[in-house]
């Protein structure tokens, strides 16, 4: 019978071909196996998906650089690959002179002016935002980003009970960032734009423009 | 499947972690590294997501993963009173510390089954297995994972209804 009673409980064994006898003890297992498993289906409902998705989410930064490096490459290599040219004498020719006419009309409009001075690039000037955090029951925060490569360089202060500030000197640009509180929670800026990474996290986004932008 | 990885991995996690847990705390684990294990185990899908071709085969790949993270645990630990899945034989009677906070965890009749009877009966009754499923998992074959199961139910039997073998073949019950 144990054998029939087991290709029933498998499904594998209609029941209206179990006996009656057979049919009760059917029965019986199914309150076994409930009254075994009962404890197991009391347990909690947990939900991990927001921890793993930070932890395998793609910083926005990381991204950015990673696709950058992709794309330099590429054009490395491009650039850097012997190819073989075909090439008619006639359109050599009337290329060179082309080219000679361009420069000799360049000599004569360059010709009054002033000596060339090399001048370096402007230094890009900074900007100081001001990143702020509500947060009473915080201990420690810190503020991780594109602008510290995510790495918790940049603590806040309590500047008031719960309020916690840090300025930080930004060049202009557009920056992705989140707190961290005590030094496991991810905390979004409440009072700035929120941005998905597609994974199911998010951080939060600054725009910095430069000082004659603002003006 | 990589796709539905890049594209929604967080509805994975949440289609499969409960299911998870429950089989680490069902083999005795205690709540949080249960928790913890499995949020490895889906970090480890996520870095090896390539392994995985079919998305119908993402349960499957996804309890082994987590089934050998939980051993790589109990081998680092070498927590006996788990035992988990390397020991044939329940824990002896004199452990009783063990043997009380296994029962404790996963109730009296669960835990008195052996570790390997416990998974195969875990499997099949909680999280809905095949036998064929079973056998992938536990590395065996499905008439061994078939065995198992039935063991399980017998010894459960003799835990949680010790009549149950007076019940005749005529219908009625021996005296």
């Amino acid at each position: 019978m144990a054998d029939r009673i087991q290709r029933a409980l498998d499904g594998e064994l209609p029941i209206d071909t179990l006996t009656p006898t057979e049919r009760e003890a059917l029965q019986r297992h199914r309150a076994i196996i409930g009254i075994a498993l009962e404890p197991i289906r009391g347990l909690p409902v947990i939900d991990v998906a927001p921890a793993v998705m930070r932890r395998v989410a793609p910083r926005p930064g990381v991204v950015h650089r990673a696709r950058l490096a992709v794309a330099a490459g590429a054009a490395a290599r491009w650039l850097w690959a012997p190819r073989a040219l075909t090439l008619r004498p006639a359109y050599a020719m009337a290329g060179a002179l082309a080219f000679a006419a361009v420069l000799s009309i360049a000599n004569v409009r360059s010709a009054p002016s002033a000596p060339a001075v090399a001048t370096a690039p402007a230094a890009r000037a900074r900007v100081l935002v001001q990143f702020r955090l509500g947060d009473a029951q915080a201990h420690d925060v810190a503020l991780v980003g594109d602008f510290n490569g995510w790495h918790a360089r940049h603590r806040l202060h309590q500047v008031d009970p719960g309020v916690w500030s840090v300025d930080v000197a930004l060049e202009p640009g557009v920056y992705h960032y989140v707190f961290v509180v005590d030094g496991k929670a991810w905390r979004l800026d409440p009072l700035a734009p929120r941005v998905t990474d597609g994974f199911g996290g998010a951080s939060s986004r600054v725009s910095v423009l430069a000082p004659e932008a603002r003006s | 499947m990589t796709d539905l990885l890049h594209g929604d991995f967080a509805a994975l996690v949440r289609s499969h972690q409960n299911a998870l847990y429950r089989y680490g705390r069902g083999l005795g684990l205690d709540h949080d590294t249960a928790l913890d294990l499995v949020q490895e185990a889906f970090i480890k899908a996520h870095e090896r997501r390539d392994q995985c071709r079919d998305g119908a085969n993402a349960r499957a790949w996804l309890f082994r993963i987590y089934r050998n993270a939980m051993l790589d645990w109990a081998r680092n630990v070498r927590r006996t009173e788990v035992s988990l899945l390397d020991v044939e034989e329940p824990p002896h009677d004199d452990d009783f510390a063990e043997r009380h906070a296994l029962r404790e965890a996963i109730g009296a009749a669960l835990a008195s089954l052996s570790p390997l009877l416990r998974e195969a009966f875990l499997l099949r009754h909680e999280l809905g297995h095949s036998y064929e499923e079973i056998a992938a998992l536990s590395d065996v074959t499905v008439s061994a994972a078939k065995m198992r199961v039935a063991r399980a139910h017998a010894a459960l039997r003799e835990t949680l209804d010790p009549d149950y073998g007076n019940v005749t073949s005529a219908g009625g019950r021996s005296s």
